[in-house]
């Protein structure tokens, strides 16, 4: 290489510091001449210079492949509308559409409503109304839509496994039934959570089995069954049943589109299986 | 629930979508990057677009520029939240040490008949940005795939100026070295051009 030394020029190692900059023209003007000035009679920078750009363009040009996006963008839309949904069954009676006085009122109220039930009402809970319906909205948008499962890993163990770092909690094995064929996976998100959802082929029905973390869900006051000795709410709901049930820290949400009594006979079963 | 919250949701939604969906592509570019695989290059950009939406009434986008920056800045955020969390997973694989270049050679030197095939340096690029650190392989995918200045990517990586540089810096040398030999040969154009021209556009 050759090492300049005058004052004005520049030495290899000071060009060869300078790669990135000048590559990106992001030099001030009597730097890059200095540079090119250096280029031109030094053939080894030249040579790393060169070699440097013709990387960095087959670079660009390699990252810049595309892939097929139609699948993911229905996966998106399905969980913004099911977002949306969730978030308008949340919202309580509309205070903004009330008269300013009964607005006072409503706020009042609410500030000794805040004062009396503490913690609880500081916290944004999921209503129970949205939380019996969202789950079923899920599911059926899932099958209208005729997605796949996200990842189609029949093995308990190993579907389990892929969930582990997908999800804020520690997900159980999927329960395994003699009359439950377990086809896949999917990560959900609504409730403003990542859930869990095991998809099951069951009697020629689609079965999901939701489970995710219990914070800030309210559960629905009504008692229809009890699930592995727990109160359980049941919804029937545009011809999918939906059977709701608490596990420790855990809520697990089973939609199919079967009658609601053959569903609890198979909410019964798995949470046998998974107690 | 009613008719007025009905129409008022739907049309924020397609206001969302109309804004944020054409980022769908540049997005999953980047993120397939972020990942080691292709099924956490979608959790990530899914996870970006249900944060984002959560978030959009409350921001006020001057146009598609901020748009982009906005999702890449929750995406960025997300990235940063999952390998924290794997950092802590007793399973994650080690990044190469970048004051240690050695570390830079391909794992699988590329046979002379693929040597000048795209596919090869392809796969040589993934496998190398794969081995970045994770901070330093953020600032590599901002600036090569979403080709962001310096000064973008500090904002949204809201990092000084200083440290992006220097983090790209050191990639820059780690990938150069570990795809050269993937690489064609080739100068881009006559020698006298390449030093005149200088380079590629200004950051």
């Amino acid at each position: 290489m050759t090492d300049q030394t005058s004052a004005s020029a520049m030495t290899c190692q000071d060009v060869l510091e300078r790669v990135d900059l000048y590559l990106d023209r992001a030099l001030r003007p009597a730097e890059r001449r200095a540079v090119e000035a250096h280029l031109l009679i030094c053939a080894s920078c030249r040579a790393e210079v060169e070699a440097a750009e013709v990387v960095e363009t087959q670079l660009r040009n390699a990252l810049g492949d595309e892939a097929p996006l139609h699948q993911l963008w229905s996966r998106i839309a399905a969980h913004l509308r099911a977002d949306s949904r969730a978030q308008r069954v949340e919202r309580r009676p509309s205070v903004w559409r009330l008269s300013r006085r009964a607005a006072i009122a409503a706020s009042a109220l609410f500030a000794i409503g805040v004062v009396f039930a503490g913690r609880r009402l500081m916290t944004s809970d999921i209503a129970a109304a949205a939380v019996m319906r969202t789950p079923v909205d899920e599911l059926r948008s899932f099958i209208d839509s005729g997605r796949s499962v996200d990842v189609a890993i029949t093995d308990p163990a190993q579907l389990r496994q892929w969930f582990v770092p997908r999800v804020d909690f520690a997900p159980p094995m999927p329960p395994t039934l003699s009359d439950l064929s377990l086809v896949g996976g999917r990560l959900c998100y609504f409730f403003r959570r990542r859930i869990a959802a095991y998809m099951y082929h069951v009697d020629g029905h689609v079965l999901s089995l939701y489970i995710m973390s219990d914070q800030d869900i309210e559960f629905p006051s009504r008692r229809d069954a009890m699930v592995g000795g727990q109160p359980a709410a049941v919804r029937e709901l545009d011809g999918f049943a939906h059977i709701l049930w608490r596990d420790g820290k855990l809520y697990y949400s089973l939609v199919s589109n079967q009658p609601a009594a053959r569903l609890v006979q198979v909410a019964e079963a798995i949470a046998m299986a998974t107690g | 629930m009613t008719t007025e919250f009905v129409l008022r949701d739907r049309w924020l939604r397609e206001r969302f979508e109309r804004q944020t969906r054409p980022l769908l592509a540049a997005l999953h570019r980047a993120a397939r990057r972020l990942s080691a695989q292709l099924a956490d290059a979608e959790d990530l950009v899914h996870d970006t677009y249900v944060k984002a939406f959560q978030a959009f009434p409350t921001v006020e986008l001057r146009d598609d520029a901020a748009c982009r920056a906005w999702l890449l800045r929750i995406m960025t955020n997300s990235y940063r939240d999952r390998y924290r969390r794997k950092a802590r997973s007793p399973e994650v694989a080690g990044s190469v040490d970048l004051d240690r270049l050695d570390g830079a050679v391909p794992c699988r030197e590329p046979g002379p008949d693929r040597r000048l095939e795209s596919k090869c340096f392809a796969e040589a690029a993934d496998a190398a940005i794969a081995r970045l650190p994770a901070e330093v392989r953020l600032v590599v995918v901002l600036f090569f795939i979403e080709e962001l200045s310096y000064r973008e990517i500090a904002e949204i990586t809201q990092c000084p100026i200083g440290t992006v540089m220097s983090r790209l810096s050191r990639g820059r040398r780690f990938l150069r070295q570990a795809l050269r030999a993937y690489s064609e040969h080739e100068p881009p154009e006559p020698l006298g051009e390449a030093v005149s021209a200088g380079g590629r556009d200004g950051r």
